[in-house]
């Protein structure tokens, strides 16, 4: 049941048809796992957290807050709140500014790939950070589970934005496609048969341009997210497990998506797996 | 015996918000009787109702607001 205060807040996408009360209460409900709170991840949750998401897990180390991340997350540490990490002024900034209801839990990243317990109750986990050659140990154990709606892989590699949600495999069994992996890799075959002059170093340097494309991944990575749990309390929106897998340049303003294949050696679903 | 609601207090677009919620809510074939202001909201509640595929009977003058009575589809899920 929403408070007036709620209604206020949420009036305009509670007007809109595939939202309603049913779509604002499913985002209420939401438990969000959040890997990585830099230039993807913090933008991202500001996105989550005005829209209503209830619970919002952060996992990362701390960073100290840097003028590159305050210049793509829009937050500042000022000497008057030094906080002594990047989450902990993205957390401050959740609570005060974005979302008093939500619930915003810290936990050392380390945590998520040894503590399977975190893991019981999750709507979707996002990894908003550099991804390692093989999938995350957390992956393997959401599996086991049979936890979590959908995974969504957010990052820039070899200079360009990825964005890739999807499923993973204990909810991609029956369905084409393949799953989160097999999307990534995907993506990164994709990627290195794509010609560009945009090089990582040129992104590195070009912090602008990183900035820029770290924000749209977020906005479009917070959309997909928002509408996978709106999915299924509306009967406007498709349900079923999304399948995003997207490379975007903000060099050249080039989107493309990528058509996902299942890799029989995938190291997650695969004979492998 | 219908529910009521009384939005003559609220403004654009609480007005609509709350009827919303409270169709939503209301299982299939029940009808809601909302209590409004003319003017913007005896315009566009009705309207917006009709939009999102509730049955609305006109309205009819309660004092110094109106009485609207919205149905929910039988078949609404």
């Amino acid at each position: 049941m929403l408070t007036d205060h709620q209604m206020r807040r949420y009036s305009r996408q509670i007007l809109l048809p595939e939202v309603g009360g049913r779509g604002q209460s499913s985002l209420m409900d939401a438990h969000i796992i959040l890997q990585g709170c830099g230039s993807i991840g913090a933008p991202l949750a500001l996105h989550l957290a005005a829209a209503g998401i209830g619970r919002l897990s952060l996992f990362e180390k701390d960073h100290p807050v840097t003028p590159a991340w305050q210049r793509a997350s829009g937050l500042e540490a000022t000497s008057e709140h030094p906080f002594p990490s990047r989450r902990a002024c993205l957390a401050e900034a959740l609570g005060r500014h974005f979302n008093p209801d939500l619930d915003v839990t810290l936990v050392d990243s380390d945590t998520l790939s040894k503590d399977g317990t975190l893991f019981s109750s999750p709507s979707i986990v996002v990894f908003a950070d550099a991804l390692p050659d093989s999938p995350p140990h957390v992956l393997r154990v959401l599996n086991a589970q049979k936890a979590c709606k959908a995974v969504v892989l957010a990052t820039v590699e070899q200079g360009k934005g990825v964005l890739n949600v999807g499923s993973i495999p204990h909810n991609s069994v029956d369905e084409e496609g393949g799953c989160v992996w097999c999307a990534l890799s995907s993506i990164r075959r994709a990627s290195h048969h794509h010609e560009s002059s945009f090089s990582v170093t040129q992104l590195n340097t070009l912090s602008l341009l990183d900035s820029i494309t770290s924000g749209i991944l977020a906005t479009m990575a917070a959309g997909e997210i928002l509408r996978c749990l709106i999915a299924d309390a509306s009967r406007s929106l498709p349900t079923g497990h999304l399948t995003t897998a997207l490379l975007f340049d903000a060099l050249t303003g080039e989107e493309r998506a990528v058509s996902v294949e299942t890799a029989a050696d995938c190291l997650l679903c695969g004979d492998r797996g | 015996m219908d529910s009521e609601i009384d939005i003559t207090a609220d403004s654009c677009p609480m007005t609509f918000v709350k009827v919303k919620l409270a169709m939503e809510s209301l299982p299939a074939g029940a009808s809601l009787v909302i209590r409004l202001n003319g003017g913007e909201p005896l315009k566009n509640v009705p309207a917006s109702l009709r939009d999102e595929g509730y049955g609305v009977e006109p309205a009819v003058k309660d004092g110094e607001a109106y009485r609207l009575v919205a149905t929910k589809p039988a078949d609404a899920e």
